[in-house]
């Protein structure tokens, strides 16, 4: 599992936003707008209330009047065009203020175990200006311009698990409708996105009574939600190696079970076909300003020319998705292959959907150490699942040419140059190849014989990368089999592999430390869920227009 | 302030690391101090206390020196979190029905996280003892405090760890996790701003990798 593959990850119907807009749909959620205070300036609040068959959840949001110059996406911002909390239930008037009084404030408020998210979102400018302007003169918006952009508002944070006095995981974790991964913070990020287009619609109404429209519902949800992420998002995926196994661990399960349907039938042959027409119709929609990227998506672009032609000259009669999948590892790029992941999963539905459920995690019980463990086991499970480390010479400079460390300004991981910069002696434990490494250096002198327990009273240096080792044989998708301290090393890698897993789309890196993406493009908005096909939405259905060109 | 387990643990891993401890310990010392945090103690106030203790002391004087039935401390007193790092390591080292004296521990009840564990992890109940308090485990590893115990009792003590102790009367711990003192809070954030760099220029420049303008 390398960086550069786990960095080319597409959404997939495992992904999480994918997931909690499947539930809904089969439980017949219910949504309301029970306040929408806003005024004409913009500012005011709106709740947004979701009903399962269990419970309700409510998005509270607070709309701001921003200075231009204040607005940043950057983690250290200080004011926002709008901020939310996710309340767990339905608040009444006194949960509002109180609300009010802290979740503006983000990081320098707080919030109670009654909520379950705290989120930020920032206008785009050019394009949130523009569809209020057209709206009140009574047009559709440039719809080339939406689909360039793709999204009224960007959130820079959505906080969960928590965080700034949030409830903590384990409270909610056995709700069925919370126990797959990060759904919180999805819903909180789904009725965001409801609400960014009602409050365009509403300022259009506001400025001009008369002649002022609402966006077609075709034209409605060719918005998302954007978002900006940078590195403090990056060690989450370090940090949580047996989550990170499940989800990767499914994805491959899936695979797995869809490369060994022997004859699909025609209705699943069709499907697939559709939906490599429809990515690729989407991929043609997707642009980034960043240089790595812009090669990658040419060469899905390409990639996608040649899957049509494989297609066309017709699948195996047996085990064809098999074979199409050996193709692509040795034809595609890694981006066109992860693609085919995605795609292949699609007809299957009834074969795969069920693994979502495997994609959380009990990271207590993988926590303890097993000290009765002997070094020589110890060593047997390095020489098995850790080959992959001695391929990397940590004589060279450059495969330490960084650390990961904690800036005291921001509070907020960062990367350093180890020969150049100050402070790597407080480096983070997230350079897990160098410390696997260490530890190997280090069990040269233990006695097979000695336990682990033994060795790590006299060796507490290495008890971090002890406890991450012993979990390889059951867990083998925990580690990230690359350097992450080597001088080529791309943090944006880390970023997309967990925001694929969210679900998202038409990733941009503004730099090689942060990204630019969609959330729920072409998603139903939560009023219209119940009319639409069950989790169909991922890459939209095709345009007449489309169909021809 | 009232902290989330979440932000307990994740504030007093970076304190424990600043203290001195290396981070896998840090991890343990965080956990500890998260589930007591749970069962309705002060975690991070006992975990604080045990820090002064810790910081600027070497390693070797604070980590118990390991005989069968006996650990004793190098210096004035062993570190519970490494002498209950150690305990849980030994979780299936222990031979069933002797007892381990564990002589001279500090702020003893920060063993109780991993006899907790050690409970659990071996499916059989855990008795914990110093002068003034008797802690046992189910072989859930829930946690129940003798008649007359006071958890907090006892400076630097001696303390016995027993497999499948006999039950007595004794009530269940548990609560609401507790607000967290100021003082407490202060003194663990200073911790904690030692694992922290400071801002370069060239830090402020790259660290982030932000040039372009995100206001568009």
């Amino acid at each position: 599992m390398k960086l550069a593959r786990i960095g080319a990850f597409h959404q997939s119907r495992l992904s999480f936003m994918r997931q909690l807009l499947r539930r809904m749909k089969r439980e017949n959620w219910v949504f309301e707008r029970p306040a929408w205070t806003i005024e004409s300036t913009g500012v005011g609040r709106a709740v947004y209330t979701a009903t399962g068959p269990a419970r309700c959840y409510s998005l509270v949001a607070f709309a701001h009047d921003l200075d231009p110059s204040m607005r940043s996406d950057r983690v250290i911002a200080t004011a926002w065009d709008a901020t939310f909390t996710l309340f767990d239930g339905v608040p009444t008037e006194a949960d509002l203020d109180r609300l009010e009084a802290n979740v503006p404030k983000q990081e320098a408020g707080r919030i109670s175990s009654q909520e379950l998210c705290l989120a930020r979102a920032n206008r785009s400018v050019r394009l949130f200006d523009h569809v209020v302007e057209a709206l009140a003169e009574g047009r559709q918006p440039d719809m080339n311009f939406v689909e360039e952009v793709g999204y009224l508002m960007r959130t820079t944070a959505v906080y969960g698990s928590g965080k700034f006095g949030a409830s903590d995981r384990d409270r909610v974790a056995e709700r069925e409708e919370l126990s797959a991964p990060f759904q919180a913070e999805m819903l909180t990020v789904f009725l965001i996105r409801a609400f960014t287009l009602d409050l365009v619609e509403h300022l259009a109404r506001t400025r001009a009574p008369q002649s002022a429209v609402a966006i077609e519902p075709h034209n409605r949800r060719r918005f998302g939600v954007g978002n900006s992420t940078g590195l403090g998002m990056a060690p989450f995926l370090m940090n949580h190696p047996v989550l990170l196994n499940n989800w990767v661990m499914a994805r491959e399960t899936a695979l797995q079970r869809v490369r060994s349907v022997r004859v699909p039938t025609p209705d699943e042959i069709d499907v697939f076909r559709d939906f490599v027409e429809r990515a690729a119709n989407d991929a043609g929609h997707w642009h980034s300003g960043h240089e790595l990227q812009v090669k990658r998506i040419k060469q899905l672009r390409q990639d996608f020319v040649l899957l049509r032609d494989k297609i066309a000259e017709g699948l195996a009669a047996e085990y064809p998705w098999d074979a199409l999948y050996r193709w692509s590892e040795s034809t595609l790029s890694l981006e066109g292959q992860e693609q085919l992941v995605s795609l292949l999963l699609e007809p299957y539905g009834a074969l795969v959907d069920e693994l979502g459920d495997t994609m959380r995690a009990d990271e207590q019980s993988a926590f303890p150490i097993h000290g009765e463990m002997k070094i020589a086991a110890l060593r047997d499970i390095l020489d098995t699942h850790g080959q992959w480390v001695s391929e990397i010479d940590f004589a060279e400079e450059r495969n330490r040419a960084l650390f990961w460390y904690v800036s005291e300004e921001k509070l907020e991981p960062r990367i350093g140059q180890r020969f150049t910069e100050p402070g790597q002696e407080l480096e983070q434990p997230l350079a897990v190849a160098r410390d696997v490494y260490l530890l190997q250096e280090a069990l040269k002198s233990a006695g097979g014989n000695e336990t682990v327990a033994a060795f790590l009273l006299r060796h507490p240096e290495h008890r971090h990368i002890v406890r991450r080792v012993q979990l390889a044989p059951q867990y083998p998708y925990a580690d990230i089999q690359d350097n992450l301290i080597g001088q080529e090393m791309l943090p944006i890698d880390l970023l997309r592999c967990k925001l694929s897993f969210f679900g998202a789309i038409r990733f941009d890196p503004r730099s090689d430390r942060w990204v630019r993406i969609n959330m729920y493009k072409n998603a139903p908005f939560p009023h219209e869920l119940d009319r639409h096909p069950a989790d169909d939405w991922s890459y939209p259905r095709l345009t007449q227009q489309e169909q021809k060109s | 302030m009232n902290l989330s387990l979440n932000e307990i643990e994740a504030l007093c891993k970076k304190a424990a690391r600043g203290a001195g401890m290396s981070w896998g310990l840090a991890e343990e010392a965080a956990k500890a101090a998260r589930w007591l945090s749970a069962q309705g103690m002060e975690g991070p106030a006992l975990l604080a206390a045990q820090l002064r203790l810790n910081d600027g002391t070497d390693y070797a004087q604070l980590a118990p020196r390991i005989e069968a039935d006996r650990w004793s401390s190098a210096g004035r007193s062993m570190c519970p979190l490494i002498a209950g790092a150690t305990l849980s390591d030994h979780a299936q080292l222990i031979t069933g029905g002797s007892a381990i004296v564990l002589e001279a521990v500090s702020c003893p009840v920060l063993l109780a996280p991993f006899a907790s564990r050690l409970a659990s992890s071996r499916g059989e109940a855990v008795a914990l003892s110093w002068p003034g308090c008797h802690l046992y485990f189910d072989a859930a590893g829930t946690m129940f405090c003798g008649p007359a115990s006071d958890p907090s009792a006892g400076d630097v003590v001696a303390v016995t760890c027993e497999i499948s102790p006999a039950q007595v009367n004794s009530s269940v711990v548990k609560g609401p996790a507790p607000a967290v003192a100021e003082a407490v809070l202060s003194y663990l954030t200073g911790l904690a701003s030692r694992t922290y760099v400071p801002a370069t220029e060239a830090s402020r420049a790259q660290g982030a990798g932000s040039t372009l303008s995100d206001n568009d």
